[in-house]
């Protein structure tokens, strides 16, 4: 009784230990000394100190953070209407082959995005004189194309799943097309737009394959920084920003879960 | 309750009994040949209707008869494929849902989750640019109709059936529309709600005298809500009339069968009297006597239908010449007020009589497999051609 009761609890530590560990070790190691990341050298909080004159680091923070957020913004308005299209349009001619494509990016490599991506800015600025140097707003095209595919799929499942007796409704009631979109049908899937603009971000924040194809000089983000820097040795610095970052999310998720509870019972 | 002090009534319209019978109203609601196909599957057929200000008109038929598919027409969700309809002498075949004066309470209720009781029922005065103020007296207004001003801050969620409904009712009130369609409006509660629920519409929809028109697949509660009904099958309606019509004269077999319980002797004439016209059936003993009201002739073969509490059922024999026979109690449906006997007839059918259960002790106790006879007054059977 007590091996079969204990089996169960083990298999579930081995489980949490190989989520969570990684990110715990992280976290002790930030706080090391020592100028390697695997040698323990007493307790510091001096990469954190460095971390903060790092302005490189930072900068590249604030890209990612701006190319997150329009790309995010981008990707659920297009899914949103490409959803509509999809799901609230009388079918039309090329519906099969226009679903199929919304929802290519999410087989397609990365890397051939990223690739097919760059040909086609290079070309493009051949033709008609844009863009002229990638940055930016080529990577957030780049973004946009990949997380609208996953926009796509979240509020598409939703909106499929609407009861349409509420938007007729709506209509029966004097709201022409627009209105009931604007006052009936976006409030009640927001969650799923939401969900759709917070994986959209997530995406791109951490995206390191289309970004490098797509970016320029002076438009380095987040994860390429990081990445570059890995080849080169890690750097305890880079230990103390995830922390940074694994403590901010945190925060959030314990924000919201507050801003939940204290909903409910109203 | 300052809300109750200064009611603005709605005006209470002159109501005319029948208005169908006086050739000087004009109908209100007109449908000339509506029909809708879907991929060239019918599912309204050929459909002319008259309704009149002031009815509570019901749609009846089994399910997939096109009777929703009528009344989403009527909405403007659904585009006719050919025809016209008419409301208030306006040509409405091509309005949008959104310009029609129309309000629909849905069979879900169709309530916006998102908004509360008074922001659900605020939301069609919304629409039409009116002041804040006017808005939210409306709105209490018709809260008060319906007995849930208590719950205007609820979301709806957290009412019950019975309350959504009454929310349902008055968002499609509040509008103060020209006519108000109701898809199974009673399809969602229990059967003690819904008949209380049956009245209480009535009752209201003479309050404010707006024109309804109801779907349902339940007759009872078409017969005893409506002004009149029409009866659809498959896409085509059979029978325009008031319930006693509909009941006492239906005009084919479908609809008897249809409403109530009805017993169908078939059968071919065998002689025309100035009174009374001669039937014999195969399946009966005696011939059957039916007052001469068909222009069917001599030899051409008829339905007669004969409802089960038109039926007398007794132990003594009856003296005249047709309309009765002999059977054998097979079965009795015991229904407290009344009950129902199953009597086998020598031919092998069988035949329903009902009983009124007057006493509560029967003094003449019939009982299975007990020998009876069954009879019936020839005014009493109705002569079916189809």
């Amino acid at each position: 009784m007590l091996k079969s009761n204990l089996f169960p609890k083990i298999i579930l530590g081995i489980g949490l230990c190989f989520l969570y560990l990684p990110i715990l070790i992280i976290i002790f190691y930030s706080f090391n000394a020592a100028n390697f990341t695997s040698i323990w050298g007493g307790f510091s909080t001096r990469w954190y100190y460095e971390l903060f004159q790092d302005t490189y680091l930072w900068q590249a923070a604030w890209t990612s953070l701006k190319i997150a957020f329009t790309s995010a913004t981008l990707a659920t308005f297009l899914g949103t209407l490409a959803s509509l299209a999809l799901t609230r349009f009388s079918p039309f001619k090329g519906q099969r082959l226009f679903s199929s494509l919304t929802i290519a990016p999410l087989v397609m490599p990365e890397i051939i995005i990223g690739l097919s991506l760059l040909l086609l800015f290079v070309s493009l600025n051949i033709c008609i004189g844009w863009p002229s140097k990638r940055g930016f707003w080529t990577i957030c095209i780049g973004h946009t194309t990949l997380s609208m595919a996953y926009v796509v799929a979240i509020v598409r499942v939703r909106l499929s799943h609407f009861d349409k007796t509420i938007e007729e409704a709506a209509l029966d009631l004097g709201a022409k097309p627009l209105r009931v979109l604007t006052f009936i049908t976006l409030p009640i899937i927001s969650p799923a737009l939401f969900a759709g603009w917070l994986l959209a971000f997530m995406l791109s924040f951490d995206d390191v394959v289309i970004s490098s194809f797509t970016s320029g000089a002076g438009s380095t983000t987040l994860p390429m920084v990081i990445f570059s820097r890995i080849r080169t040795g890690i750097s305890p610095e880079i230990n103390a920003f995830a922390t940074l970052f694994i403590a901010t999310i945190t925060l959030i998720i314990l924000l919201l879960a507050w801003v939940k509870l204290r909903k409910q019972p109203v | 309750m300052d809300r109750q002090k200064k009611p603005t009534k709605p005006k209470r319209p002159k109501i005319t009994l029948e208005p169908w019978q006086n050739s000087k109203i004009e109908p209100y609601i007109v449908l000339k040949n509506l029909s809708k196909n879907y991929d060239g599957v019918p599912a309204v057929q050929d459909c002319t209707l008259d309704i009149y200000e002031g009815e509570f008109y019901s749609l009846l038929g089994a399910s997939g008869c096109g009777k929703s598919t009528l009344l989403r027409l009527l909405a403007g969700f659904e585009k006719p494929s050919s025809g016209k309809l008419f409301i208030g002498g306006q040509d409405m075949t091509h309005v949008p849902s959104y310009n029609r004066p129309v309000n629909m309470m849905f069979q879900s209720y169709a309530l916006f989750p998102h908004m509360s009781v008074e922001q659900n029922i605020a939301f069609g005065l919304k629409q039409e640019g009116l002041p804040r103020e006017e808005i939210k007296n409306r709105v209490y207004e018709v809260l008060d109709l319906v007995q849930m001003s208590r719950f205007s801050k609820r979301h709806p969620n957290r009412l019950s059936g019975g309350q959504q409904q009454r929310v349902a009712l008055a968002r499609s009130l509040v509008k103060r529309p020209k006519l108000i369609l109701l898809d199974e409006p009673m399809a969602a509660l229990d059967q003690k709600l819904r008949e209380e629920t049956q009245f209480e519409l009535v009752n209201i929809q003479e309050k404010v005298g707006i024109t309804f028109i109801m779907v349902t697949h339940d007759q009872e509660e078409a017969m005893t809500m409506s002004s009149r009904l029409a009866i659809m099958e498959e896409g085509w309606i059979q029978q325009i009339g008031t319930p006693h019509e509909i009941y006492e004269f239906p005009n084919s077999a479908y609809v008897a069968d249809f409403i109530g319980s009805i017993n169908l002797f078939e059968g071919v004439i065998t002689g025309v009297t100035k009174e009374m016209v001669n039937i014999k059936c195969p399946m009966l003993s005696h011939t059957l006597s039916v007052p001469t009201n068909t222009t069917v002739p001599i030899g051409g073969s008829v339905t007669v239908a004969v409802r089960p509490e038109k039926l007398e059922i007794g132990i003594d024999k009856p003296t005249y010449k047709h309309n009765w026979e002999e059977g054998i109690i097979e079965d009795i449906g015991y229904y407290g007020d009344m009950s129902i006997y199953h009597v086998k007839l020598p031919s092998g059918q069988t035949v329903m009589a009902s009983l009124l259960n007057l006493d509560r002790i029967s003094i003449q106790q019939l009982t299975w497999n007990q020998s009876v006879y069954v009879s019936w007054q020839p005014e009493n059977s109705i002569i079916l051609t189809t």
